[in-house]
């Protein structure tokens, strides 16, 4: 199983594209998907679909106000409606099977995009976990369960586009979704079955030990990740102060689990020629600068984009890292250009 | 002390007299993110005197250096702490009352 993508609902896909391209950088999204009238029996949407390793990212306006992201659309506004889950066929079907007999709310059938042969079904925002989650696999040959498919002639049209906009930006990836929940203890034996893995305690990145984080905003809570073998990840924040903003935004929207926030990672030391970069750009910065993280000894820089300049999504950015079994996790300097010390000397 | 900057800010909400409120409960998002233009070069900590005109005042500390000439917000002027710190509010004000905020610099 892997973090497949993560998917907004927008009012303006064509605007939403170029934020994001500005935001990534059109150097670091490969290839965008524009497509037309995707259906999936409760909406249909048109949008974009952004390949920005190692977590895609989607961008669609539902046609109508009814289904779960036309609903959501008109209910909340623009913002993070919910992740894929991408998953091998058999795991997929096998998935599926396992949460309707849990009596999980699934989708009533499965849902097969034939001009993509990919099967989705969706985990409704009804369920335990209380936000809608897509699964979604490759069909590598046909479907055992087909008698529980719905087989749709979709999306009306899609095609590669190519970008003839530049805004170059130094290596940016999209990697994890942040979370937010209030039952803590609850919410983490959800997700580790949803995802059927363990969640990894990250109080301290370098010693995976379990641990408070204060994040200088007002917010003090334990994280917990999942990591996904391609790197994508899905974080649960817990605030344990109640003034903490986190809960605060959760309770505005009357909800008890939210998507929060996205997350990707910039290589290391050009963060600040991207903070830079973006605010030029006419992003809603949040602080001064790049904020160095030294709790428990972290040593990353990070920063938060407000969501009125993104579309209703809260953006965070973190100095590139990746995870070691051994020693938790480990700077990525693999394309460094400035430095005194070199990072070879390990 | 010379002008480091100023805007004009709408009121997010109504504040009475004597009320201790922060640039955070004063003003809404879009407020906060309303560009400004630095009229002086300022470094890092420097101590700034941000006037609400007749409505209080609060000495915040510059988040980093500043250039003349840059086009910054309350957001980007200030970290989370600063932009939290209490002002005392002189008179009663109504939600929608746009404000004079005007920025000192202390002269070194």
């Amino acid at each position: 199983m892997e973090l497949g993508s993560i998917n907004l609902v927008v009012e303006d896909p064509d605007a939403a594209l170029i934020t994001y391209l500005k935001l990534f950088g059109t150097n670091n999204v490969p290839e965008v998907i524009k497509l037309k009238g995707l259906s999936d029996t409760v909406d249909t949407v048109d949008g974009y679909y952004l390949k920005t390793k190692p977590v895609n990212l989607g961008i669609f306006k539902p046609r109508e106000s009814t289904g779960r992201m036309g609903e959501f659309l008109q209910k909340n506004g623009e913002g993070i409606h919910h992740i894929d889950l991408h998953l091998g066929q058999d795991e997929f079907e096998q998935t599926y099977s396992k949460f309707k007999s849990n009596g999980q709310p699934v989708s009533e059938k499965l849902v097969y995009i034939g001009k993509f042969s990919e099967a989705i079904f969706w985990l409704e925002e009804s369920g335990e976990q209380g936000l809608p989650i897509k699964f979604a696999t490759k069909a590598y040959h046909g479907l055992k369960m087909w008698k529980d498919t719905v087989y749709l002639d979709t999306p009306q049209r899609f095609e590669t586009i190519s970008i003839t906009e530049e805004y170059p930006r130094p290596r940016v990836t999209l990697g994890t979704i942040m979370i937010t929940v209030k039952e803590w203890e609850k919410q983490q034996r959800i997700w580790s079955n949803i995802i059927t893995q363990p969640m990894l305690d990250v109080g301290n990145l370098s010693t995976l030990e379990q641990g408070e984080v204060d994040d200088g905003r007002g917010n003090i809570f334990v994280p917990v990740k999942y990591r996904f073998p391609g790197s994508g990840a899905i974080n649960l924040y817990c605030a344990l102060n109640k003034d903490a903003p986190i809960n605060k935004v959760m309770a505005r929207q009357g909800k008890n689990v939210m998507y929060h926030n996205i997350c990707g990672y910039v290589t290391r030391d050009r963060v600040h020629q991207y903070w830079k970069q973006l605010e030029e750009a006419g992003f809603a910065m949040v602080d001064p600068k790049p904020l160095l993280n030294s709790n428990t000894g972290n040593g990353n820089y990070f920063f938060f984009i407000h969501p009125i300049s993104t579309h209703g999504v809260l953006c965070e950015v973190v100095s590139a890292y990746i995870m070691d079994e051994g020693r938790g996790a480990v700077y990525d300097w693999s394309d460094t250009e400035t430095y005194m010390v070199p990072p070879e000397i390990h | 002390m010379e002008k480091f900057a100023n805007i004009e800010l709408r009121l997010n909400k109504s504040a009475k007299k004597g009320d201790k409120e922060s640039l955070f409960s004063l003003f809404s998002a879009a407020e906060r993110f309303k560009h400004t233009e630095v009229l002086t070069n300022a470094d890092e900590g420097a101590s700034i005197k941000v006037v609400l005109e007749g409505l209080g005042e609060v000495d915040l500390k510059l988040g980093d250096d500043m250039e003349k000439g840059q086009q910054k917000t309350i957001m980007t002027l200030f970290w989370y702490n600063e932009k939290s710190k209490p002002i005392e509010i002189k008179r009663n004000a109504e939600a929608g009352e746009s404000v004079i905020v005007n920025m000192w610099a202390s002269i070194r």
